[in-house]
C-alpha cells in the first residue's frame, strides 16, 4: 500500500479490483450452485461453537470427580442385568440388535460389554445411552429407519455418547455419593436411569456423538451417508423441516439440547458426498434389506446392497 | 461410679493435655519471636565476623607480599621456600605482584574503626581498605573465584575470592537477606525441629477427648447433671479462694460467672431440654422452680457484680432459660421481674450499656412470648391486660428512669439515647399490638403521647435538651399512631389524612411558638408528607371511580386541604418562619387543586371547574408570590392536557365538534400560558403544550394509520392534518414578526412537515400516496432549498426518512421479490435520496441522503440475491464494504465518515449474515475436480476483505476521522477473529489444539510481525494457551473410533504437544521482550505482554506444566499418580537449573511436597503393597536425583 499523495497507488487498485473481481466470481459461482442453508437464519451453529470450550470445560471438571470406569462398569452390571430381565426370548428385533452389536465393538475403546435392548414402544422412533456400555432403542426406531446402515449410525451416535463419557457424567456425583454408603447401587441405577432417560445432553456434545458416529461410519462397511439419512428419517416425525416455517430465535438457538435436524441431517449429507466423491472406488453397505429382514450383514450379504461410486456422489 | 472416675480421670487429663498443648503453642509462639530475635543477632555476629576474617586475610596477603618482596631482594631462595608451601592452605598470592609497593593512603573512617592495625602493619596499610578509586596502575587482576564443584569451602577460601586491589572491606559485607528468603529457611528448621512434636501432642489431645466423649455417653441424665453442676462448681471455686487477689480478680470473676451460666444451663436442662441429654425431671412445676433457683443463683451473682458486663450477663442469660420453657403468663411475670430487678440493680450506677442490654434482651424476649402465645392472647383478654401492664411497667419505667436526676444527663449520648428510644418505641408497640378495640388503642397511645409530651416539656425546664427533644419526637409518633388507629372508625381515608395533615400543621404550629428549629423542620416535612399522601390517595380514589357523592366530598377534602396550605403557606411567609425548600408546599397545593379537579363527577364539570379552580389560584399565585405556587400550577395544567390527550386518541375516528369541545379550552389554556412575558417557566409550558397538542394529532393519525381504518372515516383527519400544519406555519410566522421568545423556534417547522407527512400518509387512494407523498415532500425539499424557513429542511428530512422506513418495511414484508418489481419500488426511494442530497447542499443532511443510498444499495443486495441463495447477500456485502471504502477515502471528511460507516455497517451486516445464516451452511461448491465448502471461501474471502481494510493506506481527510482511527487498528483483530472463526467451523475438534498451536508458530513469524503488527506475538501468547487448554480438554475427553492415525486423540495429541514444545523453544529466540512490553494496539495487550515479557518462562512453562498435571491426573491410574506428578517435579526443578528460574524450583519442592503429603494421606490407604513399594521408592529415588542436582549445580540454584 503505497502512501501516494496524488491519489491511490496503483498496487491499491490492482488489489481493489482483484478483490472486487474474486467477490463478483464468487458470487457468481453461489448463484451457478445455489446453495442453500439447512434453517432460514439460526443461531445454533455459534451457541454449538460457543457451547463447545463450556462443554469440555464442564466435562474436564466432571472428570475430576474420584469415579472411574471400574464404578462404570458395575453401573453398567446393574442395567444389563435389569434389561436382561425384560427380554423376551427369542425376539427377532433383540436377536437382530445382538447380531449387529459385534460390528461396533471393535471401535470401542472402554472396557464395557457392549449391547443393545429393546425395550418396546416408547411413542416416538428414539435410542437412549446409559453408562456401563448399554445402549437403549425404541420399537419406533426400528420400524422408522430405512436400512442397517442408518440403525448402525445411530447405535454408533449412542455408542458415542458412551464413549466420551457423556452419560456418567450426569450420574457421577450419584457415585460419588453412593461410596458413602448412603444409596444402594440398585437404588443408584432405578435414579441415574430415570435421569438419563428424561434429560437431553447438550448441542455440543450431541455434535460430539455425531462427529463419532459418522468417524465410525467411515470405518466400518457402512454407508456414510447413512447417517444423514438417519437424521431425516428421525425428523420425519415432526413433519420434516422447511426453511420459511423457522423464524431466528436466539433464545431456543441457545437454550435447545441438541443441534436442530436438520443441520444435522443437512452436514453429514454433504460430508458423505464429499467422502464418496474423494473415493469413487469405495464399495459400501446399505442394508434396507437386513433391516427388513432382520438379519444382519454378517448372516445376509446381498449384493444389490453394495453401492458405491459415482453414484452416492451425485447422491 | 467407675464410669464416674473414670470420666473424670479422662476430663483431667484431657485438660491436662491441653493446657500441655496450649503452653507448647503458646512457647512456640512466643519462642518463635525469641528464636527470630536470635537468629537475627547471630547472623549478625557471623556477619560482623565475616568482615574481620575478609581483613585478617587482607592483612594476611599483604604481610605475604611484603614477606615476598624482602625476599626477592635479597635473594631468590625465599622462592623455594614459598613454593613448599601448600597452595590450598595459603591465600592465592596477586599475579603479578606489584613491584614497588604504593605509597600509603589515608584510611577510610569505618576501616580506621574497625581494623586497628599494629606498629609494624602501619607504613603499609592492606590494599582492600584503600577506596576504590585509589587503585594504582599496577593492581594485578582480581583471581578467579573458587570452582561452584569443590568441595564446601574454608572462608580462608571465599576470601581469596575477594579482589585484594579492587575491592574495599566494606564490599564483603553480607547483604540483609530478603525476608522471604529468611521465612523459607525458617520454615524448613521449624518443620524438622518443632512441629513433629506438637502435631503429636494434639493428635494425643484429640484421641484422648474422643474417648472422654465416648465415655460420658455411658451415664445417666442425672449423673450428667450432677457432673455439669460439678464443673460450675469447680469454675466458681477460684472466686472465693483467690478472687481477692488483683492479678486473679477480673478471671476469677469470669470464671464464677461461667459457673453460674453453666449452673443455670444445667437447671434449663434438666427439665426441659431432652436433646442435651440431661433431663431427669418431667413434671413443669419442679421444673420451673429449678429454673427459678438458677435464676435467682443469677440475679444474686449479678447483684453483686464490680462490672457492667458482669451484670447484664446475668440478667441476659436469666431470659434464656425463660424462652426455652412452655410459655404461659407466669414465665411472661418471671421474665418481667428479672427485667425491673436487671433495672433496679444499678441504681446506684449510670450503667447505660447494662440498662440497654436489659431492654434489649427483654424485648426481644417479649416478642418471642407474644408470638408463641397467639392462642393464649385470643381467648384471655386479661392476659392481654397483664401483657399490656408488664409492657407499661418494665418499658415505661425505663422511659421513665431516665428523668431521674441521677440519670439525667445533660449532653446528648448515643446509649441514653438508644435506650430512650428503645423503650419508647417498645411502648409504642405493646399498645398497639394489646388492646383489641381501636378506641382503646388510639386512648391509651394518645395518653402515652401525652406522657411523653409531659415529661418532654419538664425535661425542657430542667435543662436537658436531647431529652426534650426526643420525648416530644416521640409524643408526635405516639399522636400520629393514635391517629392513624382510628382508621376503622373513620371510613374515608382522605378524611383522616387531612386530620393528619392538621396534626402536622399544628405540630408546626407547635415548633414555630416554642422556636425549636428541629421540632419546626420536622414539622414542615411531615407536613409535606401528609399533603403528598392526601393528594395519593385521592389519585387512588379517582382511578377507583367511587360514586359521585364520593367523589364530589373527597374533591371538596382536597379543595379545602389545599386552601388550608395556601392560607397556612401564606402566614409563614408573612411571619418570615425560616424553612427547608418553601416551594414544595406550592408544589403540594398543586397537586392537591389537580387531583380535586380530576375527582370532580360529573365529567362535563371538569373543564369548567379545571378552568375555575387553575385560573384563581394562578392569579393568586401571581400577585402574592407564593413560592412553588406557580410552577406547580403550570404543571397541573400540563396534567390536564395530558388527560384532554388521552381523551382525543381514545375517540377516534374525529368527530369535529368533539374534537373542537375538548382541544379548544386546552389551547386556550396554554395560550394564557404561553401569552406570559414575565415568568418564562409558565410560556414554556404553553409553547410545549401547544407542540404536544400537535404531536397528539399526527400520533392520533398514525394510530388510526396502522389500525388500517377505512380511507373514507379519515376525512375529518386529513383535513385536520393540513390545517394543523397550516396552524403551525402561520404561529411560526407569528411569533417569529413578534420576536416572541421561543425555546426551540425550528420545531414548529418540524411540526409543519410533521402534519402536512401525516396527511399525505392517510390519503385514502393507495395509488395516490405515493406520487402525492412524493410531490409533497419534493416541494417541501424546494421550499427549504429557496427560502429556508426554520426547521422546514430538516423537517422534510426527517419525512423522507421516515418515508424511507416505511418503503423498507413494505420491502422486507413482501420478501422475497422478483426482480422487477423491486427495482421498481427501490428506484424512487433513491430518487428521493439523491434529491435530499441535492437540497441540503453542503448541510449536514447531506450526510443523510448518503447513508439513505448506502442503505438502499445494502437492502436492494439482501432482497436481490437471497432468493438465489442465503449465502450471497454476505458476499455482496463485502464488495459493497470495499466500495464504501473507496468512496470514503474521495469525500469530504463529514461525508467520508457516513461513507465508512456504511462500510463498516456492510461489514457488520456481513458477520450478521455470517453468524445466522453463512455458519450453519455445509454445502459445497465444486470448481472442477476441486470441492469445497462454501463456507470457506467466503469466510476466506472475508479475512481478506478485513485485511484489505486493515493495509488501506488512508488519505488525509479520512484519517483524520477518529472513527476511522478508531477501527482500523482494531481490524487486525478482526481478521483474527475471522481466523479463529474459521478454524472453529472448519476443523474439528480433534485437531483444533494443532490448528492452534501452528497459528501461534506462524503469529511468532518475525516477517509477519514486521508485515502486520508487533502485538502479534501477543497473539501468538494467547493462541498457545489456547491450544495448551484445547489439548488438554481434548486429551482427557474425547475418544474417536477411527483407525486411522489421524483421527485420534493420543497421536493428535502427540503432533500438538510438538508444535507447542517448539514453539516454547522459538520463544527463547523470536519473541521480542521490549516489543512484548508494548505491543500497541488494545490495552489488555500491553498488560498481558508486560506480564509476559516480565516473566517469559513463567507464563509459558506454566501453562505446560498445568496441563501436564491436569491430564496426568485424568488420563492415568489414579494409583501411579503420585509417582508421575512426583516425576513432573523432578522436571520442572530440572528446568529451573537450567532456566536460572528461581520459581521453578519452589514450584518442584511445593509440588513434592504435595506428593508427599499425598503419599502419606491417600497412597498408604489405598494401594497395594506393591504398588505402594513402587511409588515411594520412585518418589525416593526422584528426591535423592534432585539432591545431587542441587548439589552438582548449587550455583545455578542461587
Amino acid at each position: 500500500m503505497s502512501a501516494d499523495p496524488r491519489g491511490p497507488g496503483r498496487l491499491r487498485l490492482a488489489l481493489l479490483a482483484l478483490l472486487l473481481a474474486g467477490g463478483a466470481v464468487l458470487v457468481a459461482l453461489l448463484a451457478r450452485s445455489r446453495p442453500g442453508s439447512p434453517l432460514e437464519a439460526s443461531l445454533a451453529t455459534p451457541f454449538q461453537l460457543l457451547g463447545t470450550p463450556v462443554h469440555l470445560v464442564d466435562r474436564l471438571a466432571s472428570r475430576a470427580i474420584p469415579v472411574g470406569s471400574l464404578q462404570e462398569r458395575q453401573l453398567g452390571d446393574t442395567f444389563r442385568q435389569r434389561y436382561e430381565a425384560q427380554l423376551k426370548p427369542g425376539d427377532p428385533n433383540q436377536t437382530y440388535l445382538d447380531g449387529l452389536m459385534p460390528q461396533l465393538r471393535p471401535h470401542a475403546r472402554r472396557p464395557f460389554p457392549y449391547r443393545a435392548f429393546l425395550v418396546g414402544r416408547c411413542g416416538s422412533p428414539n435410542a437412549w445411552a446409559l453408562p456401563g456400555g448399554v445402549i437403549l432403542v425404541s420399537q419406533e426406531l426400528l420400524e422408522q429407519l430405512g436400512s442397517e446402515a442408518e440403525l448402525v449410525a445411530v447405535l454408533a451416535h449412542e455408542l458415542g455418547h458412551i464413549e466420551l463419557g457423556h452419560s456418567f457424567d450426569a450420574v457421577r456425583f450419584q457415585l460419588l455419593a453412593r461410596r458413602g454408603g448412603s444409596e444402594r447401587l440398585g437404588q443408584l441405577a432405578d435414579g441415574a436411569a430415570r435421569l438419563l432417560l428424561q434429560q437431553s445432553y447438550s448441542k455440543a456434545a450431541e455434535h460430539e456423538a455425531d462427529d463419532y458416529a459418522h468417524a465410525l461410519l467411515l470405518n466400518s462397511r457402512y454407508d456414510p451417508g447413512a447417517l444423514g439419512r438417519a437424521f431425516a428419517a428421525l425428523n420425519r416425525p415432526h413433519g420434516g423441516w422447511d426453511r420459511a416455517e423457522r423464524p431466528v430465535d436466539p433464545l431456543r438457538d441457545l437454550l435447545r439440547s441438541h443441534p436442530p435436524g436438520a443441520l444435522r441431517q443437512a452436514d453429514y449429507a454433504q460430508r458423505a458426498a464429499a467422502w464418496w466423491r474423494q473415493h469413487p472406488s469405495e464399495r459400501r453397505y446399505v442394508g434396507t434389506a437386513n433391516l427388513k429382514q432382520r438379519q444382519p450383514l454378517p448372516q445376509l450379504d446381498l449384493a444389490k446392497e453394495w453401492v458405491g461410486g459415482a453414484a452416492q456422489a451425485a447422491r | 461410679m467407675a464410669d464416674v472416675l473414670v470420666f473424670l480421670v479422662l476430663v483431667a487429663m484431657a485438660g491436662l493435655l491441653l493446657v500441655l498443648a496450649l503452653a507448647a503453642v503458646a512457647v512456640l509462639l512466643g519462642g518463635r519471636g525469641r528464636l527470630r530475635q536470635r537468629l537475627e543477632r547471630l547472623e549478625a555476629q557471623v556477619g560482623r565476623l565475616d568482615v574481620r576474617l575478609a581483613e585478617l586475610v587482607l592483612q594476611l596477603q599483604s604481610l605475604d607480599e611484603r614477606l615476598d618482596g624482602l625476599q626477592r631482594l635479597p635473594s631468590h631462595g625465599a622462592d623455594a621456600i614459598a613454593a613448599e608451601q601448600p597452595a590450598e592452605n595459603l591465600p592465592k598470592p596477586p599475579e603479578p605482584a606489584p613491584a614497588n609497593p604504593p605509597a600509603p593512603e589515608p584510611q577510610p573512617p569505618e576501616a580506621q574503626n574497625t581494623q586497628q592495625p599494629s606498629q609494624a602493619e602501619q607504613p603499609l596499610p592492606p590494599r582492600g581498605l584503600r577506596p576504590p578509586g585509589a587503585t594504582p596502575a599496577g593492581t594485578p587482576a582480581p583471581p578467579r573465584p573458587p570452582a561452584p564443584t569443590k568441595a564446601p569451602q574454608p572462608v580462608a577460601a571465599q576470601a581469596r575470592a575477594t579482589p585484594p586491589g579492587t575491592a574495599p572491606p566494606q564490599a564483603n559485607r553480607p547483604q540483609p537477606r530478603p525476608r522471604s528468603r529468611q521465612l523459607w529457611q525458617r520454615m524448613e528448621r521449624l518443620v524438622s525441629e518443632n512441629w513433629t512434636g506438637i502435631l503429636g501432642v494434639v493428635v494425643v489431645v484429640a484421641g484422648v477427648t474422643f474417648a472422654a466423649i465416648n465415655v460420658a455417653l455411658r451415664l445417666d441424665a442425672f449423673q450428667r447433671f450432677l457432673l455439669t453442676l460439678l464443673a460450675a462448681a469447680a469454675l466458681s471455686l477460684p472466686s472465693p479462694l483467690i478472687g481477692r487477689r488483683e492479678p486473679w480478680r477480673n478471671l476469677s470473676d469470669w470464671m464464677r460467672s461461667g459457673g453460674a451460666a453453666l449452673a443455670l444451663f444445667a437447671c434449663t436442662a434438666a427439665g426441659g431440654l431432652p436433646q442435651l441429654g440431661l433431663q431427669w425431671i418431667h413434671s413443669p412445676g419442679p421444673a420451673l422452680a429449678l429454673v427459678s433457683l438458677g435464676v435467682a443463683l443469677n440475679l444474686a451473682l449479678a447483684g453483686i457484680a464490680r462490672t457492667e458486663a458482669i451484670a447484664s450477663l446475668h440478667v441476659v442469660v436469666n431470659l434464656v432459660p425463660l424462652l426455652i420453657v412452655p410459655q404461659t403468663g407466669l414465665t411472661l411475670a418471671i421474665a418481667s421481674a428479672v427485667a425491673l430487678v436487671g433495672y433496679g440493680l444499678p441504681l446506684r450506677r449510670r450503667w447505660n450499656r447494662h440498662l440497654l442490654l436489659v431492654t434489649w434482651a427483654y424485648a426481644a424476649y417479649h416478642a418471642s412470648w407474644f408470638v408463641r402465645c397467639q392462642e393464649l392472647l385470643e381467648d384471655g383478654g386479661q392476659l392481654r391486660t397483664g401483657a399490656a401492664l408488664a409492657a407499661v411497667l418494665v418499658f415505661g419505667g425505663g422511659a421513665v428512669l431516665q428523668h431521674r436526676v441521677r440519670a439525667l444527663q445533660p449532653r446528648l449520648e448515643a446509649l441514653p439515647l438508644a435506650l430512650q428510644l428503645s423503650n419508647w418505641g417498645a411502648l409504642g408497640l405493646a399498645l398497639l399490638v394489646y388492646p383489641q378495640q381501636a378506641a382503646a388503642r388510639a386512648t391509651a397511645l394518645a395518653l402515652a403521647a401525652a406522657a411523653a409530651l409531659v415529661l418532654g416539656l419538664r425535661a425542657r425546664r430542667n435543662g436537658q435538651g436531647w431529652l426534650h427533644l426526643s420525648d416530644v419526637l416521640v409524643a408526635q409518633a405516639l399522636a400520629l399512631a393514635a391517629l392513624l388507629s382510628l382508621q376503622p372508625l373513620i371510613a374515608n381515608t382522605p378524611l383522616l389524612l387531612g386530620t393528619l395533615q392538621l396534626e402536622c400543621l399544628l405540630f408546626l404550629g407547635l415548633g414555630v411558638l416554642e422556636g425549636e428549629a428541629t421540632i419546626r423542620r420536622i414539622g414542615w416535612w411531615l407536613t409535606l408528607l401528609t399533603g403528598s399522601a392526601l393528594a395519593l390517595v385521592g389519585l387512588v380514589e379517582a382511578v377507583q371511580e367511587l360514586g359521585s357523592a364520593v367523589q364530589l366530598q373527597n374533591s371538596a377534602v382536597l379543595l379545602g386541604a389545599a386552601g388550608l396550605g395556601s392560607a397556612s403557606q401564606w402566614l409563614l411567609r408573612r411571619r418570615g418562619v425560616a424553612l427547608p425548600l418553601p416551594p414544595l408546599l406550592g408544589w403540594v397545593i398543586a397537586t392537591q387543586v389537580w387531583v380535586g379537579t380530576c375527582l370532580t363527577a360529573p365529567e362535563a364539570w371538569r373543564p369548567g371547574l379545571t378552568l375555575v379552580a387553575m385560573g384563581g389560584l394562578l392569579l393568586v399565585a401571581r400577585r402574592h408570590q407564593l413560592p412553588g405556587l406557580l410552577a406547580g400550577l403550570a404543571t397541573a395544567v400540563g396534567l390536564a392536557h395530558l388527560q384532554g390527550w388521552f381523551w382525543i386518541l381514545e375517540h377516534q375516528p374525529w368527530q369535529a365538534a368533539g374534537l373542537l369541545h375538548h382541544l379548544l379550552p386546552l389551547l386556550v389554556l396554554a395560550l394564557l400560558l404561553l401569552w406570559n412575558r414575565q415568568d418564562p417557566w409558565p410560556r414554556r409550558c404553553g409553547w410545549v403544550l401547544v407542540q404536544g397538542s400537535g404531536a397528539v394529532l399526527i400520533l392520533g393519525s398514525a394510530v388510526q394509520a396502522l389500525q388500517a381504518v377505512e380511507g373514507d372515516r379519515l376525512g375529518v383527519h386529513v383535513a385536520v392534518l393540513l390545517a394543523g400544519a397550516g396552524f403551525a406555519a402561520l404561529l411560526q410566522v407569528l411569533l417569529e414578526r413578534r420576536a416572541m421568545p421561543q425555546p426551540w423556534p425550528p420545531l414548529l417547522g418540524w411540526m409543519a412537515a410533521g402534519l402536512a407527512t401525516s396527511g399525505a400518509m392517510l390519503v385514502p387512494q393507495q395509488n395516490w400516496r405515493d406520487p402525492v407523498a412524493l410531490l409533497a415532500l419534493g416541494a417541501l425539499l424546494g421550499l427549504a432549498r429557496w427560502l429556508r424557513p426554520a426547521g422546514l429542511l430538516a423537517g422534510s428530512a426527517t419525512a423522507v426518512l421516515l418515508l424511507h422506513g416505511w418503503r423498507w418495511l413494505n420491502l422486507l414484508l413482501g420478501h422475497p421479490w422478483a426482480a422487477e418489481p423491486l427495482l421498481a419500488r427501490l428506484l424512487p426511494l433513491v430518487g428521493l435520496a439523491l434529491a435530499l442530497i441535492w437540497a441540503a447542499r453542503s448541510s449536514s443532511l447531506r450526510r443523510l441522503g448518503i447513508d439513505l443510498l448506502g442503505l438502499n444499495a445494502g437492502l436492494g443486495a439482501f432482497l436481490l440475491f437471497d432468493p438465489l441463495s442465503p449465502l450471497i447477500p454476505g458476499v455482496a456485502w463485502l464488495v459493497l464494504a470495499l466500495i464504501a471504502l473507496e468512496g470514503a477515502n474521495r469525500l469530504p471528511r463529514a461525508e467520508a465518515l457516513h461513507a465508512l460507516g456504511l462500510g463498516l455497517g456492510y461489514l457488520t451486516a456481513f458477520s450478521g449474515s455470517y453468524l445466522l445464516v453463512i455458519s450453519q451452511s455445509p454445502a459445497y461448491i465444486s470448481l472442477g475436480p476441486l470441492s469445497l465448502r462454501g463456507r470457506l471461501l467466503i469466510e476466506l474471502f472475508a479475512i481478506a476483505v478485513i485485511l484489505y481494510w486493515w493495509f488501506f493506506h488512508a488519505g488525509s481527510r479520512l484519517a483524520q476521522l477518529r472513527l476511522w482511527r478508531s477501527v482500523q487498528p482494531c481490524l487486525l483483530e478482526a481478521a483474527l477473529l475471522g481466523v479463529g472463526l474459521t478454524i472453529l467451523g472448519e476443523i474439528t475438534v480433534l485437531w483444533r489444539p494443532v490448528a492452534w498451536s501452528l497459528l501461534a508458530l506462524v503469529l511468532l513469524s518475525t516477517p509477519l510481525r514486521r508485515l502486520f503488527a508487533q502485538r502479534l506475538q501477543v497473539y501468538s501468547v494467547l493462541f498457545y494457551w489456547l491450544s495448551v487448554a484445547t489439548l488438554v480438554a481434548m486429551l482427557s475427553t474425547l475418544e474417536s473410533p477411527s483407525a486411522q492415525w489421524y483421527g485420534q486423540p493420543q497421536q493428535i495429541g502427540l503432533v500438538a504437544i510438538g508444535l507447542q514444545l517448539a514453539y516454547i523453544v522459538a520463544s527463547h529466540h523470536r519473541l521480542d521482550l521490549e516489543q512484548l512490553r508494548q505491543p500497541g494496539g488494545l490495552a489488555p495487550l500491553a498488560w498481558i505482554g508486560q506480564r509476559v515479557a516480565n516473566r517469559r518462562n513463567r507464563w509459558l512453562y506454566y501453562p505446560m506444566f498445568a496441563a501436564v498435571a491436569y491430564y496426568l491426573a485424568l488420563r492415568y491410574d489414579r494409583s501411579l499418580l503420585t509417582l508421575l506428578w512426583a516425576a513432573e517435579a523432578f522436571i520442572i526443578y530440572v528446568l529451573s537449573a537450567v532456566l536460572r528460574e528461581g520459581q521453578f524450583r519452589v514450584v518442584a519442592l511445593l509440588g513434592l511436597g504435595g506428593c508427599l503429603l499425598r503419599l502419606l494421606a491417600i497412597d498408604m490407604a489405598q494401594a497395594d503393597l506393591g504398588l505402594r513399594g513402587l511409588v515411594f521408592i520412585g518418589v525416593g529415588l526422584l528426591m535423592l536425583a534432585m539432591n545431587a542436582i542441587y548439589n552438582r549445580y548449587r550455583s545455578r540454584f542461587e
